[in-house]
């Protein structure tokens, strides 16, 4: 098929949001394939027709969608798998050493600066989530690729579950050792390394099944 | 077959069955043969087999491979060591409950 008419189904599908190219080529030569058949069956048929006619046969627009939405939940659990093995490297070598790091400073914070951690909670789901949402944003405003932008977007449940299931009831975890309060936030440290270092992982993972975008 | 529901079911047998026997397939390719095999009979909605085909790829069953196809992508489907095990268990499960049903439908005939 012609460059130009490949470029029209592009056009197409980026009409639906599938704009970027490791969510578009699938469907690009879905409907290639498709208006190449019909007008081998019915050499009359122009392109526009025959594109029409698989617009149709793939389910118009809801058909789009629903599949946009299977690649929507498919990226959601990949992006929760690639955040759950980012934080998992934090119990190994070298990892562990970040780790020790962390939950040391958390225990030195809480042992030595009288904070109400009601308000250090509200700081953290504050400014750090901006932060990190900024940072991932701003270093994937050039990408065009779907899965590191999306996954960039469905970490935001697991986010709001790690920062909102305590609510704003820390000062009942604040005991005299701080374990419970440590943990939190070296816990809520590492969700959100992690979460800045998804993109990267994202993009590698892209690039590795579509070596073609780079 | 205008009762697609039916066929939601069994669709995930139905493609481990037919890549076992073709070896690599694309969508489209699936969705044509599925077509043709049932004697047009399963209207399968084209937009409804690559949510399918991702989610057996996600659960290991599927491996994918992308191939350069007069100037687009072709994504290429195959059984995974993981779903050429499965392949037999689900045709067996698939044609176990078509006897079931058969035997309520039928009760006579069976």
């Amino acid at each position: 098929m012609e460059a130009k008419k490949i470029e029209a189904i592009k056009n197409y599908l980026s009409f639906y949001d599938a704009k970027y190219y490791d969510v578009q080529a699938e469907l690009i030569d879905h409907f290639a394939t498709a208006i190449e058949k019909y007008q081998r069956e019915n050499p009359e048929l122009t392109f526009k027709e025959a594109f029409m006619k698989a617009h149709q046969a793939f389910g118009g627009k809801k058909g789009i969608w629903k599949y946009l939405d299977g690649v929507e939940r498919d990226v959601r659990k990949k992006a929760n798998r690639m955040l759950f093995s980012l934080m998992l490297k934090f119990l190994y070598w070298p990892y562990i050493l970040l780790t020790a790091l962390i939950v040391m400073g958390w225990h030195f914070f809480f042992l030595n600066v009288d904070v109400d951690p009601d308000r250090l909670y509200l700081v953290c789901i504050i400014v750090c989530a901006i932060i990190v949402w900024g940072i991932n944003s701003y270093r994937l405003k050039n990408v065009k690729m779907y899965m590191p932008r999306q996954a960039n977007r469905s970490i935001f449940l697991i986010l709001y579950l790690v920062v909102f299931l305590p609510g704003n009831h820390l000062i009942a975890f604040n005991e005299p050792g701080h374990t419970l309060l440590v943990t939190y936030f070296s816990l809520l440290t590492f969700t959100y390394v992690s979460i800045l270092r998804l993109p990267d992982l994202a993009i590698k993972e892209t690039l590795k099944k579509y070596p073609e975008i780079a | 077959m205008k009762d697609n529901s039916l066929l939601k079911g069994a669709l995930s047998t139905l493609i481990l069955k037919l890549l076992a026997d073709n070896g690599q397939m694309y969508g489209y390719e699936i969705i044509q043969k599925i077509k043709e095999a049932s004697a047009e009979q399963m209207q399968i909605t084209e937009g409804a087999l690559y949510p399918a085909l991702h989610k057996m790829e996600q659960s290991g069953l599927l491996k994918s491979e992308l191939r350069p196809v007069s100037g687009r992508t072709r994504k290429y489907y195959a059984l995974s060591p993981k779903g050429q095990k499965a392949t037999q268990s689900k045709l067996d499960q698939l044609q176990g409950f078509l006897s079931s049903v058969q035997m309520i439908i039928q009760p006579k005939a069976s």
